[in-house]
């Protein structure tokens, strides 16, 4: 109300509400209710206790912009770490859980320092933290390493919350409980490895379960004193959990960072292991022209090349290609093929144990040379296939 | 021999081409699968393609494939006399036709050329 409708000793009498943020601030979640007080005042009286209240209105929105700020701002931080990895999904359903929440506490402020009906902080304050509490129960089963919740267990949590909404404050219930529950299956399945997540998460909830009590059943209270402004002890809860959590995920992805170096380095030691395998120089073959040539398409190849002379003196050419791409192919490209291979003197090698029916047929054949060998290993048994080898016959 | 894979192509001199089929299924599929082992003429520049299915199966940015008949008209068409110039006069045709689109499967070929033998001529 603008202070120029009052004017001092006029004969004004008004009926006036003010609800004081300032004193109020803590319990903005549940204190904001249409119901007073209401008082008979003059204009002098009104006017000072406007004073009061634009005091009180601008401490309150100090801690509320801070805690406002803090969580989008991690929500965002998060947000974009998740567009820039575009792993971790946890990131961003904790990203999206801190935003919501933040836009939630926007709304509420709004409506709370506006005076605007409480029908909106119904209608959109608490929507938009049963929202923010769906995601967070979809991050923390990422967080815990538990199974994703099936939709049809959030949904009914939603459709429960959603029903107490506009009746009770006791809304975000169904989602505490699965947290809980979700907290107390990851500390059973590891306590160890999960406490760092659940322990956060369980005093965040223990924090907001207090919230909702009456004020002589509360373990702590919903709002403290802070250099002359009301700070909510939940809000506050709410800052440092995220603030945790941000923390463990930037570990997580470190430690993911430096899981993807070590394989990078393993698979750089594959590749050049498989080259190896390759032949380091085409044949020279009187009166013939040999070249080969191969690319994988992943750091390592499934297709296997090899040339060799057998002691008759024909060449053996093979070209075989494994099912499937990458490591696993690669894997089974290099273990079964054991042919043996030339030495620098021309020598034919034969690896003792590694000698087997299938270079007996091939030595064999008959034909001039060379001899070609075009096969295709299935990824299927390969220790069998080695076995039948043996059936290749002239 | 050819154990379940792609037809390996022969291109004789004169252009006439004979394709060298798997005589059996890629092994490991099948238990007590036989193959036989295939004999036939080599003349003086006749050449010889052995690859992978990558060769053949490379996408262009419509989705269509580079297929085994391109492949072996692209082998046909080469004119090097040395085997390493014609995989890669082969591996150029591949990267021209799939464009910016990214290699799906590992490739690898094999090429074999017989060349004609130098007539000596007498004074």
């Amino acid at each position: 109300m603008p202070r120029e409708v009052f004017k001092p000793s006029a004969p004004l009498v008004i009926a006036l509400r003010i609800w004081n943020p300032g004193l109020s601030w803590g319990a903005m979640t549940s204190g904001v209710r249409d119901h007073g007080p209401y008082w008979i005042t003059d204009s002098e009286r009104a006017m000072a206790e406007i004073d009061a209240a634009q005091k009180g209105l601008q401490l309150s929105l100090t801690p509320a912009l801070i805690v406002i700020t803090g969580e989008c701002g991690i929500g965002v931080c998060l947000l974009l770490l998740w567009i820039a990895e575009r792993e971790r999904r946890e990131l961003l359903y904790f990203a999206l859980y801190l935003i919501a929440t933040g836009l939630s506490l926007v709304l509420g402020a709004w409506v709370a320092f506006s005076g605007a009906s409480s029908y909106w902080y119904r209608l959109g304050f608490r929507p938009l933290n049963d929202v923010a509490f769906l995601f967070l129960c979809m991050a923390a089963a990422l967080f815990l390493r538990l199974r994703p919740l099936r939709w049809q267990i959030l949904a009914a949590a939603a459709v429960l919350s959603a029903a107490l909404t506009f009746r009770t404050i006791f809304y975000l219930y169904p989602w505490l409980i699965l947290l809980v529950w979700q907290c107390v299956t990851a500390l059973r399945k590891s306590a160890r490895a999960n406490l760092p997540f659940a322990l956060p998460l369980l005093i965040y909830t223990v924090a907001i379960l207090n919230n909702t009590l009456d004020s002589g059943l509360r373990i702590f209270p919903a709002s403290i004193g802070f250099a002359g402004t009301t700070l909510s002890v939940t809000n506050l809860i709410q800052l440092l959990f995220a603030g945790a959590m941000l923390i463990l995920m930037l570990e997580r992805l470190s430690s993911d960072r430096r899981e993807k170096l070590r394989l990078a380095s393993e698979l750089d030691s594959a590749r050049e292991i498989q080259r190896s395998l390759l032949p380091q120089a085409a044949p020279q073959i009187e009166g013939y022209s040999v070249g080969f040539r191969s690319s994988a398409c992943c750091e390592v190849g499934g297709d296997y090349l090899d040339i060799f002379a057998l002691p008759s003196g024909e060449q053996v050419m093979i070209v075989a290609d494994v099912a499937g791409k990458g490591l696993p192919a690669a894997c089974r490209n290099v273990l079964p093929i054991r042919f043996p291979r030339r030495r620098r003197g021309g020598r034919i090698v034969d690896r003792g144990s590694r000698r087997t029916h299938r270079t007996a047929a091939l030595e064999r054949g008959t034909g001039g040379p060379p001899a070609l060998c075009h096969r295709d290993l299935s990824k299927a048994r390969p220790r069998r296939s080695f076995r039948r080898r043996g059936e290749c016959r002239a | 021999m050819n154990a379940g894979h792609n037809a390996g192509f022969v291109v004789e001199p004169e252009g006439a081409v004979r394709t060298i089929e798997a005589s059996g299924p890629p092994l490991g599929i099948l238990p007590g699968a036989r193959y036989s082992i295939e004999t036939f003429r080599f003349p003086e520049g006749s050449r010889l393609l052995f690859y992978t299915d990558g060769m053949t199966e490379v996408f262009r940015a419509d989705d269509e494939e580079f297929g085994p008949e391109r492949l072996l008209e692209r082998f046909r068409e080469c004119r090097e006399r040395d085997c390493d110039g014609m995989l890669n006069s082969i591996w150029q045709a591949l990267k021209e036709f799939a464009g910016e689109i990214r290699q799906r499967d590992d490739m690898t070929a094999l090429a074999l050329h017989r060349r004609q033998a130098v007539q000596s001529v007498n004074p």
